[in-house]
């Protein structure tokens, strides 16, 4: 049996640049996904992806679990998707001599990285089964509480384009989500090099990076990262900037947002910035890290009237228009930066 | 985070130090780009006001606004507090080193990651902060402030045309206070006069009208105050006053050319006769009482308490009681000595009246020089009772240059008793006339009389008829000025209507 290392800044960064470099190997660009994601992952988070159908969702995700060496469960949401089929159900079994038991047949729930397909499919009592399995960390079917496998990430995706006879995310469960990001479609390089790699006989097979001790470890190291009061306090202000009904909000979130972010919107960002920090191989988050990640923790907080909607303006214009108007601290000095 | 600085390497410390330095320098550098328009305004405002009014502040106040901004910006910044926070957060902002300085500061010792996080912020120390923190010059707001405070020295260099004003104004300034030294003087001299001589009243009004005519701010509001207190000091005196004088000066000169008793004054006369009283024969007694009597009655409108002593020592010796004759003339010279020390304030105070006056007119003559009018000489003055026959003084001050100065000596033959005697004002013949009315001798009167302005001078011969009524007029504008005693100004009013009729 070999003892890993301890974990440092210098081996998670490390690590977590070995991860990014196999996960390129299969994913092309998306560069800003995958940190989004990775990011989420060293804080155990979970990700809400919005993009087209064929742009390479589902596959960051199984290259992961290759990458993590975590087990990968995936979910296609749709409409007649039952709870049991989330997080398992109890069956009854007789055994040789004839005498029959319940027996707990666990749901893909019980996945270290599972990927829920089009979660907007389902219906909200499917959806809530998840959404209860990702906030607890646990399941409890028939009576009884099941602790899903650490480390635990739920990626769902949402296709933003067919929209009929979907059930779009309540608030409530969207807040359960730390980050989330658009995927973008690629660029014609991009495509023809995706276009190259994937339909030649030869693929890229990712190597495995961490196993599941080590990926805890970097958890756990992420949330020790130290952050500046002026940080945090830049954090709070942008949570406390989308609020409508805010002073210092800007006149566009006061038009347009029905309301703002939760406390949970600061815990991401703050979080976030922690992971972002070490990631990027600094021993301490910062404010340019808190605003770099507030589109992927804010913009899905926000719920929007129908005056935005009608205008044609999104929860990430708001959220530029946001970080526009809320500055870091400064010196508060005449001249001075 | 709590702050902690134990950790901090000496590099680190010195970064702080050096930002903070350089904070106070940009915050000067932008402060003045964006006030100094705006002072640099103010002043030549200010220095503007200077070439629209005789103000003697603008110019400095414009000066004063300039330094007081320069020294406000420099002691600002010297004063302005800056924290290791805030300068960290300038500098992590100057140098985009994401927090690392604001890290540094704020990790505990205990914190895993201290080392790693003040090692970063180590890795900072000798960036160049002229770079994170630059200067930012604007040209337009500098060249604002530059034109303006050229404007400014110019303002303040170039002679405008209120400095002939502003000189004209210290010049008064200087007469008010010479004025007012004087005043102070002649306070100081009243004060070294006995007490009974003197008033202290007086003196102390002097004072006080020396230091409100220093506060005064223009010669006009000074020749006011003077002709205030020169008319409330006047005014004080009454007319009891000059009567009690000329009872006085009257009992005074009749004993000394004719005394009583040996004695210099009315009042050892009179201790003296009290002291020979029963040395005289009845005869003289008798004669005694008659004078007595007849100073009673020169005494009984001025100075009643002396007159009626006299008329009791009189009555006494009448009656051959020696004894109470002797007690009534002491008495009689105790209150002719009171008097005597009474009419000496009075003439005193007088005498102070007649300075400020002639400050007064002095000053006035300052505040306007087209009052520079050719003076003719003929003005009555020095009215005191105690003036010799025959004199007078031309007292009006300033440019009045005409002659008046010199003694007239009196060439009539004047034949009344004791009794004052009155000066026909100019002239070569002067008439004298008894205090009983008696007028004798006649002539033209002669005056020298300036003809031609300040700078001419002649000498006209004028028929008396021509000038009787002039000078009547001229006598009753000073009798009524002076204190002259009602039955000398009654007098003097006979002289002039004489001296009309005789030439009508």
């Amino acid at each position: 049996m070999t003892t890993s290392p301890p974990m440092n800044p210098e081996r998670y960064a490390q690590l977590a640049q070995a991860i990014e470099g196999q996960v390129r190997q299969v994913i092309v660009g998306q560069e800003q996904v995958v940190r989004t994601v990775l990011t989420a992952l060293l804080c155990e988070g979970h990700v809400l992806l919005e993009g087209v159908p064929g742009l390479g969702k589902t596959r960051l995700l199984t290259t992961l679990s290759e990458v993590l060496q975590l087990s990968f469960g995936r979910i296609q949401f749709t409409p007649d998707l039952m709870p049991a089929d989330v997080v398992g159900t109890q069956v009854l079994e007789s055994d040789a001599d004839g005498n029959r038991s319940f027996r707990f047949r666990p749901g893909p729930v019980f996945n270290g990285l599972i990927l829920a397909d089009e979660i907007n499919r389902a219906t909200p009592k499917t959806q809530s089964a998840l959404l209860e399995a990702m906030a607890e960390r646990s399941v409890t079917v028939a009576g009884t509480t099941r602790a899903v496998p650490r480390p635990f990430l739920v990626m769902a995706t949402q296709n933003p384009i067919e929209q009929e006879g979907t059930y779009p995310l309540p608030e409530a469960q969207l807040d359960r989500f730390m980050f989330k990001a658009t995927v973008p479609f690629p660029s014609a390089d991009e495509l023809v090099q995706i276009i190259t790699q994937t339909t030649g006989l030869h693929q890229n097979q990712p190597a495995a990076v961490v196993d599941a001790a080590t990926l805890a470890a970097m958890i756990g190291l992420t949330r020790q990262v130290p952050v500046p009061q002026d940080v945090v306090r830049h954090a709070v202000d942008l949570v406390v900037c989308t609020q409508p009904d805010n002073d210092k909000s800007p006149k566009a979130i006061q038009q347009y947002v029905r309301a703002g972010a939760s406390p949970r919107g600061a815990q991401a960002l703050i979080l976030g910035a922690k992971a972002a920090a070490l990631l990027d191989g600094r021993p301490s988050a910062s404010s340019d890290d808190v605003r770099r990640l507030a589109y992927a923790a804010l913009s899905h907080r926000l719920v929007l009237g129908y005056e935005a909607a009608a205008d044609g303006t999104s929860a990430e214009d708001l959220v530029g228009d946001l970080l526009e108007n809320v500055p870091t601290s400064g010196s508060g000095v005449r001249g001075a930066p | 985070m709590t702050n902690s600085s134990r950790s901090r390497s000496r590099g680190f410390g010195r970064l702080i130090l050096r930002g903070r330095r350089r904070i106070r320098l940009v915050w000067m550098s932008a402060t003045s780009t964006r006030f100094g328009p705006i002072v640099a305004a103010v002043a030549v405002l200010l220095a503007g006001l200077g070439w629209l009014r005789p103000w003697f502040w603008p110019e400095s106040a414009a000066l004063g606004v300039l330094c007081l901004g320069i020294v406000g910006l420099l002691a600002t910044a010297l004063a302005m507090r800056l924290p290791d926070l805030i300068v960290a957060r300038s500098l992590d902002k100057g140098l985009k080193t994401s927090d690392a300085l604001v890290g540094a500061l704020e990790v505990p010792d205990d914190d895993p990651f201290a080392t790693s996080v003040r090692e970063r912020a180590d890795s900072f120390v000798d960036s160049d902060l002229r770079k994170a923190m630059p200067i930012q010059l604007r040209w337009k707001p500098w060249l604002a402030t530059g034109s303006l405070l050229v404007l400014l020295t110019a303002l303040i260099v170039i002679a405008n045309p209120q400095d002939t004003r502003r000189d004209e104004i210290v010049a008064q300034q200087a007469a008010v206070d010479d004025v007012a030294d004087e005043i102070e003087k002649l306070a100081e001299e009243l004060s070294e006069l006995p007490d009974n001589e003197v008033d202290q009243t007086t003196i102390d009004k002097l004072n006080a009208l020396a230091e409100e005519i220093r506060k005064t701010d223009s010669v006009e509001d000074a020749t006011e105050k003077l002709e205030q207190a020169q008319t409330e000091l006047l005014r004080e005196l009454g007319s009891d006053k000059l009567s009690e004088r000329a009872a006085s000066d009257g009992l005074e000169q009749t004993l000394e050319q004719n005394p009583v008793a040996p004695g210099e004054t009315a009042a050892e006369q009179l201790a003296a006769a009290a002291e020979q009283v029963d040395e005289l024969t009845d005869e003289q007694a008798q004669e005694l009482a008659d004078r007595l009597d007849d100073l009673a009655e020169t005494q009984r409108d001025g100075d009643p308490e002396t007159a009626e002593a006299l008329a009791e020592a009189a009555e006494a010796l009448r009656e051959g009681d020696s004894d109470a004759a002797a007690a009534a003339l002491d008495a009689a010279g105790s209150a002719a000595n009171e008097t005597a020390s009474s009419v000496e304030r009075g003439k005193n105070t007088e005498g102070a009246a007649g300075e400020i006056g002639d400050q007064a007119r002095a000053l006035r003559t300052e505040d306007s020089p087209a009052s520079e009018a050719p003076g003719d000489g003929s003005q009555l003055a020095g009215q005191s009772p105690s003036q010799s026959p025959g004199q007078r003084s031309g007292s009006t001050p300033g440019p009045s240059n005409g002659p008046g100065g010199g003694p007239q000596p009196g060439s009539g033959p004047g034949s009344g008793e004791d009794g004052p005697t009155v000066l026909i004002p100019d002239g070569g013949d002067s008439t004298l006339l008894g205090a009983d009315g008696e007028q004798t001798g006649s002539g033209t009167v002669n005056r020298d009389q300036q003809v031609n302005g300040p700078t001419g001078s002649g000498t006209v011969e004028v028929p008396l008829s021509e000038v009787a009524n002039e000078f009547a007029e001229q006598a009753g504008d000073a009798v009524d000025r002076s204190s002259l005693a009602p039955s000398e100004a009654a007098t003097v009013e006979r002289y002039f209507e004489a001296l009309q009729g005789q030439e009508n």
